[in-house]
């Protein structure tokens, strides 16, 4: 009797280790599942504050009067993206300083002051710089995910 | 002795923004009058800490640092004088950027 549950038992083993290891193997993919659209969540959201702050330079430098709150908000807004790249996720993302100085200097570098302001044209290097500036962080980003994630 | 330290947003301002003096009470000008050329001109380290404002404008930095170049202190006195301290790497980079590089203003 003894021998044969002992026997039922060790049978039983590899369907044991079966059901186990499949759970692990859910649990683990479910997490990774969960943390890529988690990241992926931060990564839109984190681009979209992007756009707005191009689109907001853009309105900035092609305004007719100088905007001081704009000018404000600007400086304030570049300030928080580049802090929101030490937070998680992207505290795991190499996004080259370099990048986000480009970004700085090609919003408030020229024609971002009272004294020597003027409205820009659309076809203005200015403006191209800002949006060249905008999408190097976004493929770098987006280059970061796929690594990371893909 | 410990060297003497300038935070920008405690001693100068939260809100640093503007080249000339015309564009405002913490512009680049301003900050470089203040800190910048006394320290230079007597050869005194100063630590600069900038983390703690609500952002910098590239103007401010440029006309503050490429502003000291300008006023005729060799780029590797300007470096020497000065400890930068941010957690922001790309504004140290963008400072020495402009002390390096010679001015660009408008």
């Amino acid at each position: 009797m003894c021998y044969s549950s002992s026997n039922q038992f060790i049978a039983q083993i590899p369907t044991w280790f079966l059901i186990v290891a499949g759970w692990f193997a859910i649990h683990y993919f479910a997490k990774e599942r969960d943390q890529r659209k988690d990241a992926r969540e931060r990564l839109d959201q984190f681009i979209l504050a992007l756009r707005a702050i191009e689109e907001k330079a853009i309105q900035f430098h092609q305004s007719d009067v100088y905007k001081d709150d704009m000018a404000r908000a600007l400086m304030f807004d570049i300030q928080r993206i580049i802090a929101k790249l030490k937070r998680h996720p992207f505290g795991s993302f190499e996004v080259s300083p370099n990048l986000l100085k480009e970004l700085r200097q090609a919003v408030t570098l020229k024609n971002f002051d009272h004294s020597k302001f003027a409205c820009q044209p659309a076809n203005s290097s200015i403006l191209s710089n800002v949006a060249n500036a905008v999408d190097d962080i976004e493929d770098q980003l987006e280059r970061e995910y796929e690594r990371l994630y893909l | 002795m410990t060297q003497p330290v300038v935070n920008v947003a405690r001693d100068f301002s939260k809100y640093p923004a503007g080249r000339y003096l015309e564009d405002g009470p913490a512009s680049g000008q301003a900050f470089r009058d203040k800190f910048l050329t006394p320290a230079l001109k007597e050869s005194r380290q100063l630590t600069i800490e900038l983390d703690g404002t609500r952002g910098y404008g590239s103007s401010f930095l440029e006309e503050a640092f490429g502003g000291a170049v300008r006023a005729g202190f060799a780029p590797d006195i300007v470096r020497q004088t000065f400890t930068l301290i941010s957690e922001d790497q790309s504004l140290i980079e963008e400072i020495y950027d402009y002390i390096d590089h010679g001015g660009d203003p408008e």
